[in-house]
């Protein structure tokens, strides 16, 4: 007999996908305004900086090459203008940031002195001046050990610097010190490791076992629609949720929760019908947005569907409780916002807008610590070619068996709210 | 059979049902009437199981609906006054739903689907999504869902509210049709013409209260002593109805 609720409510969806596909097309429509807000290309957000180099001294100019070459150059995209120029882009908020490289800065920097610089941020974004803010400050660090560790370059710069010329020794200087930087760049460029990491790791802690399985997880670079892609399942999952948990309130208006409950079937039945069927269709558009993936991130098959089996066994239990919510409000209205009012917080809490590698380490353990941004961590795992063990599979049999007590508490609900005195 | 002995249903402390009781025999149909609040669908909801009694008792095939609910519901079937069918599937797949859902297996709702059908003049349509039907089809698969199962008890809420003229014969005919065949019939309606074409017994309802019960001709025999009280012309059914439960607008 379960059968039969289950395939009634297939058939009714089925009739009308066109709620449920709007629904599933919503997570993909934040990706895509995600991708557009971060430049369009799918790449990590590039910040720009606008460098005005008021001292033009060999020193000056090899800093400005620093974000030229290598991999700060894809990290931050620099350009020169003057100092008037770059307080003005500053300003008006088309640069993530400015440097002003003072005058006299050379001479101080390597007299052996404590020269300043200025950086002056765009206050309307947060990440990407900080991590232009944090690079200079990776590369004012290296350039004093630069100075104290490598005397005799610095003699031939200095002495470069007295003839204000960059001929063929100041080019060997600038490559030597660039490919030097290069070496000891996985010291330098801490944000694009700890972003990698997190983006593959099981726990987001960034264990360092995992460092090597990573970097060859994340060959070139890692997008950032592949940052947000299990954040998009999983926003999937709970707006779907949501969609499909509203429909035991069409039941009490079509009148058949009433019949059903003058014929010998229980109205339970009904009820696990419904949270199994909506599972169904979760299971169904998780494979067709993974294998959406595929052809994007090159996700392998056997964790397709490995991901969406396991998103479908995390859904029952998503579901069922979306159901008892639902039967919680006093109308079908009340039902979507009081739905709403958990669903919202936990698409932002847990890693679905805000990935976790963008989050604060408190925010983060907070994510982590919802169930969508538990189911999150693991489908990370399964489509990165994480390991996997049997402890991966904790999270959907807990769901499970929360979604099978879920059912009984909606079921339960919903003789009481639909049926009322009986 | 419906046996209804001394049912009381209470919200609170206001009285929906007021101490009724009445017997429905195998192919009998029994007119429930009374104006809007009288507690007829309240009366229809404690003897369909949706409502449980305050007090009294009600057996449905000689099972008591509270406690042997199950089996007292398999012996009825209840055609709401509002639609409750599906509307996204098609009526085939209403009724190979429902039917499943009243305990026949496969080969029964193949069965008794061609034939109610056929009976409520769907037959031809019945791949159509409901919502595609008019009023009056969606009257006709909400009564065919109500017969699936070939219940012994049928109880009625108002089944013609809303539907044409050619509908409502067909309902009425169908009605009296499965009376024939040995179904005990509760029946609701305010239309006083349909009660007296319809019904073998009547009861006027009020306030919860059962105020006058018995044939069409036994009632009319009392209209005819109070109309000639009230000195108007002709008895009838309506004229009763209205002196036993005022003219006065009812919510």
């Amino acid at each position: 007999m379960l059968w039969r609720f289950i395939k009634k409510d297939l058939l009714r969806h089925a009739r009308d996908p066109v709620a449920l596909i709007l629904w599933a097309a919503i997570p993909l429509a934040v990706a895509i305004l995600m991708r557009a807000a971060f430049g369009g290309d799918g790449q990590i957000p590039q910040a720009t900086l606008v460098i005005a180099d008021q001292d033009d001294s060999f020193a000056s100019r090899l800093l400005g090459a620093a974000f030229r070459a290598g991999p700060l150059a894809e990290l931050i995209h620099a350009e020169e203008a003057d100092s008037a120029r770059a307080v003005e882009l500053a300003r008006q908020g088309e640069v993530s940031a400015a440097l002003f490289i003072p005058r006299g800065f050379g001479k101080r920097y390597l007299d052996g002195g404590t020269p300043t610089l200025t950086l002056l941020r765009n206050p309307s974004q947060s990440i990407l001046p900080a991590i232009v803010e944090e690079t200079i400050s990776v590369l004012a660090d290296g350039g004093f050990y630069v100075r104290e560790l490598f005397g005799d370059p610095i003699r031939t710069i200095r002495a470069l610097a007295a003839s204000d010329t960059v001929g063929a020794s100041g080019s060997e200087i600038a490559t030597g010190i660039q490919t030097s930087m290069e070496r000891i760049g996985v010291y330098f460029f801490p944000p694009v490791l700890t972003v990698a990491n997190m983006g593959a790791s099981s726990d987001g802690a960034g264990r360092a076992e995992e460092t090597d399985a990573v970097a060859n997880a994340s060959d070139e670079s890692t997008g950032i629609l592949e940052i947000f892609f299990p954040g998009i399942l999983t926003m999937s999952m709970l707006f779907l949720g949501q969609a499909l948990a509203v429909d035991i309130w069409a039941e009490h208006k079509l009148g058949t929760f009433r019949r059903l409950h003058v014929t010998p079937k229980g109205v339970g039945g009904l009820v696990l019908g419904k949270v199994i069927a909506g599972t169904l269709i979760l299971w169904l558009i998780f494979e067709l947005l993974l294998l959406l993936g595929r052809y994007v991130f090159r996700i392998d098959l056997e964790r397709i569907h490995l991901a969406a089996l396991y998103s479908a066994m995390c859904g029952f239990g998503i579901l069922a409780a979306l159901h008892f919510i639902m039967v919680l409000a006093k109308s079908e209205n009340g039902g979507t916002i009081l739905g709403t009012l958990v669903v919202m917080p936990l698409v932002f809490l847990g890693g679905s807008f805000f990935p976790f590698e963008t989050l604060s380490p408190t925010m983060r353990a907070i994510g982590m610590a919802t169930p969508n941004g538990q189911i999150l961590v693991q489908i990370k795992r399964i489509v990165s070619g994480g390991p996997l063990d049997a402890v991966v599979w904790i999270t959907p049999l807990i769901a499970i068996g929360l979604g099978l007590a879920f059912t009984l508490l909606a079921a339960r609900g919903a003789r009481r709210r639909f049926l009322g005195a009986s | 059979m419906i046996e209804v002995e001394r049912l009381t249903k209470m919200y609170g402390e206001r009285i929906a049902v007021d101490d009724v009781s009445f017997t429905v025999r195998p192919g009998e149909i029994f007119g429930l009437l009374g104006p809007n609040g009288a507690g007829k669908t309240t009366t229809i909801s404690c003897l369909s199981g949706l409502l449980k009694p305050t007090s009294g008792s009600i057996r449905i095939d000689g099972h008591d609906i509270v406690h042997d609910g199950p089996k007292a519901r398999a012996s009825i079937g209840v055609i709401p006054q509002e639609l409750a069918i599906y509307p996204e599937i098609s009526a085939r797949q209403n009724l190979e739903y429902w039917g499943a859902v009243q305990g026949l297996s496969r080969e029964q709702i193949k069965q008794r689907m061609e034939t109610v059908l056929d009976r409520v003049g769907l037959a031809g349509r019945a791949k159509e999504p409901v919502k595609n039907f008019s009023g009056g089809m969606k009257r006709r698969l909400n009564i065919a869902i109500g017969l699936i199962h070939d219940p012994k008890v049928l109880l009625l809420d108002e089944p013609t509210v809303g539907v044409d003229p050619q509908s409502r014969t067909h309902i009425l005919e169908l009605i009296r049709e499965r009376a024939r065949a040995g179904v005990a019939v509760l029946y609701t309606t305010h239309y006083m013409n349909e009660a007296e074409e319809l019904c073998d017994q009547l009861a006027i309802i009020d306030h919860g209260k059962v105020v006058a019960q018995g044939t069409l001709e036994e009632l009319l025999a009392r209209a005819g002593d109070v109309i000639q009280r009230a000195s108007v012309p002709e008895p009838s059914l309506e004229r009763l109805f209205i002196h036993l439960t005022g003219a006065a607008l009812r919510e």
